[in-house]
């Protein structure tokens, strides 16, 4: 069964401000939880959670630094792992997995993002653009 | 969907334009533009049992490349 998600408005839902391909996400380390939208992006090679966020949910930071190449330039980051729980109606799926750790600046907070590595591998993910929706559907992969 | 997913994606959010902003059961609890604000109020607002929710209000000239 496809779990079917409506664009997230930046703004007004009423509105005509940008809608993104957002899906409500529960990020887990031990006991520290955060739930918040975090962009489905097929263009990210992996997930990326700035470092910020990292550091309230006690994720490990203490791999290798390494360079990330986004959109703005490139930016250093540490590989680690966290668990997710996405999910809608009576589905919900946990997972384990890689995200890049944005050692951004102090007075920027980068989006959150879902990529393809150990993400996208889960599902079989439909973009509708033209809809404004967003459709996951398990591919039997833990 | 929990209840604050379900009130963000319902709430007029341009009176935070470039905030964060922190619920718990679909309350707004803080909003500002320091994540660790918003954090540490939505997150003892919430107390062990509820999960806080902190989400980013990107401007409206954002653009996400």
């Amino acid at each position: 069964m496809a779990m079917n998600f409506r664009y997230l408005d930046s703004l007004n839902p009423s509105g005509s401000s940008h809608k993104r391909p957002c899906i409500l996400t529960v990020f887990r380390n031990g006991s520290e939880r955060l739930e918040q939208y975090a962009l489905v992006d097929s263009g990210a090679d992996m997930s990326a959670i700035d470092c910020k966020l990292a550091k309230k949910l006690g994720l490990d930071l203490g791999g290798k630094r390494i360079q990330s190449y986004t959109a703005s330039g490139i930016i250093e980051s540490v590989i680690s792992h966290v668990d997710v729980d996405v999910g809608k109606g009576h589905e919900h799926y946990s997972f384990n997995i890689p995200i890049r750790v944005l050692m951004t600046a102090d007075d920027y907070v980068s989006p959150t993002l879902l990529g393809r590595m150990g993400f996208f591998d889960k599902f079989k993910i439909t973009f509708d653009e033209s809809n404004q929706k967003l459709s996951m559907k398990t591919n039997g992969q833990d | 969907m929990s209840k604050s997913g379900d009130a963000f994606m319902k709430l007029d959010k341009t009176p935070y334009e470039g905030e964060f902003v922190g619920m718990c059961d679909g309350v707004i609890v803080a909003h500002s533009k320091s994540f660790d604000e918003v954090y540490e109020a939505t997150k003892k607002a919430c107390g062990p049992n509820r999960i806080p929710f902190v989400t980013q209000v990107l401007p409206a000239e954002c653009m996400i490349l």
